[in-house]
C-alpha cells in the first residue's frame, strides 16, 4: 500500500514537472507561428523579442499565426482552438492571418478582451496594420501590430483608454452610411426627447395631486426596535443557458466576458 | 435513513430519494441538488406552513365624554356630526359650509385620550394655498385669481392610534446571474437561492382617521404629527374650533392599521436581502401582538374652494403646516409642456450624440 502511494506521488511529480517544462518552453518565446512564410527568420526573431518584452512588462502574450489553409474551419473557430490548445497566458492577443481566404482575426482573452473589445479598440488596432497587410508589406504590418499593442498597454497602465472616441476609417469612408447615421441621431433625439418629456410631465403631475395614501407605517416604527431574529441564504441549484452569438460579417467587436475577438478581410 | 420524498425546488415534481450518496437529479427538469440543501429547503418551507395568528388588538375602552358646555351639531345638509362648544354662535358645517345645524347634548361619545393642539393659524392656511399653487407648470394661471375660498375650518379630526409588537418571517426565492462568453456562445448561469428573514419591531402611535367624512388619503398625506407635543385631552383645547365626532370606531379602523404595518414589515425585511439579481417573496407570516389603541384629536385646517363651478378641497396639518390637495390639470398647459420638453430634450440628445461622434 505504501509503495503504491509513493508510485502515485512520483507519477504526479513527473506530470507536474512536464507541465512546468512545457509552459517554460513556451514562455521563452515562439509567439510567431509563420507557417505561411510571410516574413524572414530574422524579422521573426526581432518581433519575438518585442513580444517577450511586452510579456515581461505587462504580462500579456502577443502572438501572430499565419496559415495558407485552415482545413475548412472558420477563422474564429481556428483561433479559439489554437489558443485553447497552446499553453498561453490568460491575458493574450493573437493575430491570425489566413492567406487562403485572405481573412484576419484577432483573438483577445482575459483583460485584453476589455482593453480592445470595448468601443472601437479592435477597429483601431486593425486600422494600424491593415493597409500594409493588403499591400503585402508583412514586416511593416506585423511591427505596426506590435507597436500598436505596446501603445495600448502603456495607455491602459496610465489609466487612459485606448479606444475612446476612435472613429474607424470604415465609418468615415463609406459616404452611403451617412444618411443611416442621421436617421439614427433623429431616432435617438425623438426617443430621448419623449422619455425626458415623460419624466418631467410625471414629476409635474405628481406635484398636482398630493393627497395620497401612505402604503407603509415606516414613520411609526419605534427607532432602533427592528432586530433580525433569523437570517439564512440557502443555495438550491443552478440553471445554465447557452445562446449562440450571431457573428457579423466584416468586423465585429464584443465586450464583457473573458474571450473576444474580431475579424476583417484584406 | 430518511424515506422522505422531497419536492423539486425548480419544478415542484417529487424527487425520488435513491439513497446513494452524491447529487440528486430531478427527472423532469434535469436540475441537480445537494441532498443537504434539499433537507434544509424542506425545513424552511415547513416552518412557515402554519397560518399566522389573528392580529391581537385590545378592545378600546374609555370613559364617556361628559361636558355640559359641549354639544353635538348635526348638519342638515350633509349629515356631518361635529362636537363644539354649545355657546358657539351659528356653528356652520366644516365640510359643506351649511349653517343649518341641529344641536343636541353630548352623549355616547368616548372622551379622547390625547390632543395635539393647533400650532398654525387660519392666515397660514390661506398663505399655504397661495404657495402650493406657485410654480405648478400644469396649473392654469387663472386658478389663483378666480378661485373663491368658500370656507377655512379649523377642525380636530379623530384618530385611532395603534401600538403593537410585530414578528415577521418571510421567505424569498432569489437568484444570482453570471453571464460570460465562451467561444461562440453567451453562457448565462442562474443560481437559485431560498432566502429566509425573520425580525421583530415595534410600532408606536400609527394613526388611522376615524372620520368617514374626512378622506383617508388627505389625512394620511398630512402625516406625520409631532407626538412629543401631544397633551392629555381637556375640552378647553376645543375653544374656537370644532371636533369631528368619530363615525368609524377603533374596531373598524384596525384593517387599515394591519395593512400599513404589514407593508412596513415587508419593507424592513426586504431591505436586508441584498446581493441578488432578483428577489421574489414566496411566503410570509406576520404576527401582531400586544396591540393597544388610543383615541386622539389632531388639528387640521380644511379649505373648501370653488373654481369655475367645481369644488376643490385642501387640507393642512394644523401642527406642522404640511399642505396637501389635488389641483386641476390644464389640458392646454399639459400639451404645451409635453411638447416643449420633448422637442428640447430631443434636440439636446441628438446634439450630444452628434458631438460625441466628432470628439
Ligand atoms: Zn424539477
Ligand atoms: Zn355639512
Amino acid at each position: 500500500m505504501k509503495r503504491m502511494l509513493s508510485r502515485v506521488c512520483l507519477l504526479l511529480c513527473t506530470l507536474l514537472l512536464m507541465t512546468v517544462f512545457t509552459v517554460g518552453v513556451c514562455a521563452q518565446g515562439d509567439y510567431i507561428d509563420d507557417q505561411a512564410d510571410l516574413i524572414s527568420d530574422t524579422v521573426e526573431q526581432t518581433l519575438d523579442l518585442h513580444a517577450q518584452r511586452i510579456r515581461t512588462e505587462y504580462g500579456y502574450e502577443i502572438g501572430i499565426v499565419t496559415r495558407n489553409d485552415l482545413a475548412g474551419l472558420l477563422i474564429e473557430d481556428y483561433a479559439d482552438n489554437y489558443y485553447e490548445n497552446g499553453y498561453y497566458a490568460w491575458n493574450a492577443v493573437f493575430l491570425f492571418v489566413d492567406m487562403g481566404s485572405r481573412e484576419t482575426w484577432i483573438l483577445t482573452n482575459g483583460d485584453a478582451d476589455i482593453l480592445f473589445d470595448d468601443g472601437d479598440g479592435l477597429e483601431k488596432l486593425f486600422d494600424s496594420f491593415s493597409d500594409d497587410l493588403r499591400n503585402g508589406q508583412y514586416e511593416q504590418a506585423f511591427s505596426a501590430y506590435y507597436n500598436e499593442i505596446d501603445t495600448a498597454l502603456a495607455l491602459d497602465r496610465d489609466g487612459q483608454s485606448y479606444s475612446d472616441g476612435y472613429v474607424t476609417e470604415h465609418e468615415t469612408d463609406y459616404g452611403s452610411r451617412a444618411p443611416t447615421k442621421l436617421a439614427t441621431y433623429i431616432a435617438i433625439g425623438v426617443g430621448v426627447g419623449l422619455v425626458i418629456a415623460g419624466i418631467i410631465f410625471a414629476v409635474c403631475l405628481f406635484g398636482m395631486k398630493t393627497a395620497r395614501s401612505k402604503a407603509a407605517a415606516g414613520e411609526y416604527v419605534k427607532p432602533g426596535s427592528f432586530a433580525l431574529t433569523h437570517s439564512s441564504d440557502l443555495y438550491l441549484y443552478t440553471t445554465t443557458t447557452r445562446v449562440r452569438i450571431q457573428s457579423n460579417s466584416g468586423s465585429s467587436g464584443r465586450s464583457g466576458g473573458s474571450r473576444g475577438g474580431g475579424g476583417r478581410s484584406f | 435513513m430518511q424515506t422522505l420524498n422531497y419536492k423539486c425546488p425548480n419544478c415542484g415534481a417529487t424527487l425520488p430519494y435513491h439513497g446513494e450518496s452524491g447529487q440528486m437529479r430531478c427527472e423532469y427538469c434535469d436540475s441537480e441538488f445537494d441532498p443537504e440543501a434539499l433537507r434544509q429547503y424542506d425545513e424552511v418551507l415547513k416552518a412557515q406552513t402554519e397560518e399566522p395568528d389573528q392580529p391581537i388588538w385590545e378592545e378600546y375602552q374609555n370613559e364617556g365624554w361628559q361636558d355640559e358646555n359641549m354639544g353635538i351639531f348635526v348638519c342638515r345638509s350633509c349629515g356631518a356630526e361635529v362636537v363644539a362648544e354649545e355657546t358657539t354662535a351659528a356653528t356652520s358645517c366644516p365640510y359643506c359650509g351649511s349653517t343649518t345645524v341641529l344641536s343636541s347634548r353630548l352623549t355616547g361619545v368616548f372622551k379622547p385620550d390625547l390632543v395635539v393642539p393647533f400650532a398654525v393659524g387660519r392666515d397660514a392656511a390661506k398663505q399655504a394655498l397661495q404657495k402650493f399653487c406657485k410654480g405648478k407648470l400644469l396649473l392654469s394661471k387663472s386658478f389663483l385669481n378666480e378661485t373663491v375660498i368658500d370656507k377655512i375650518a379649523g377642525m380636530y379630526v379623530p384618530f385611532w392610534l395603534y401600538d403593537c409588537d410585530v414578528s415577521a418571517d418571510i421567505n424569498y426565492r432569489a437568484t444570482r446571474v453570471h453571464s460570460y462568453r465562451s467561444g461562440e456562445y453567451q453562457v448565462t448561469k442562474t443560481s437559485h437561492y431560498l432566502v429566509r428573514r425573520a425580525g421583530d419591531f415595534s410600532v408606536q402611535r400609527l394613526p388611522v382617521d376615524g372620520s368617514q367624512k374626512m378622506a383617508d388619503a388627505y389625512m394620511e398625506a398630512i402625516e406625520p404629527y409631532d407626538y412629543s407635543k401631544a397633551v392629555d385631552f381637556t375640552s378647553t383645547y376645543l375653544s374656537g374650533y370644532t371636533a369631528d365626532k368619530y363615525d368609524v370606531d377603533a374596531e373598524a379602523s384596525k384593517p387599515r392599521a394591519n395593512e400599513r404595518i404589514t407593508t412596513s414589515a415587508q419593507q424592513l425585511l426586504r431591505n436586508t436581502v441584498i446581493g441578488y439579481a432578483t428577489v421574489v417573496p414566496s411566503g410570509q407570516r406576520i404576527d401582531l401582538r400586544h396591540g393597544s389603541i388610543r383615541y386622539a384629536l389632531m388639528p387640521v385646517w380644511l379649505l373648501n374652494t370653488t373654481y369655475r363651478g367645481k369644488t376643490y378641497t385642501f387640507a393642512m396639518n394644523g401642527q406642522t403646516g404640511k399642505f396637501v390637495g389635488n389641483l386641476p390639470v390644464s389640458p392646454a398647459r399639459a400639451v404645451t409642456l409635453f411638447g416643449i420638453c420633448a422637442v428640447a430634450g430631443g434636440i439636446i440628445a441628438a446634439l450630444i450624440a452628434l458631438l460625441g461622434r466628432f470628439m
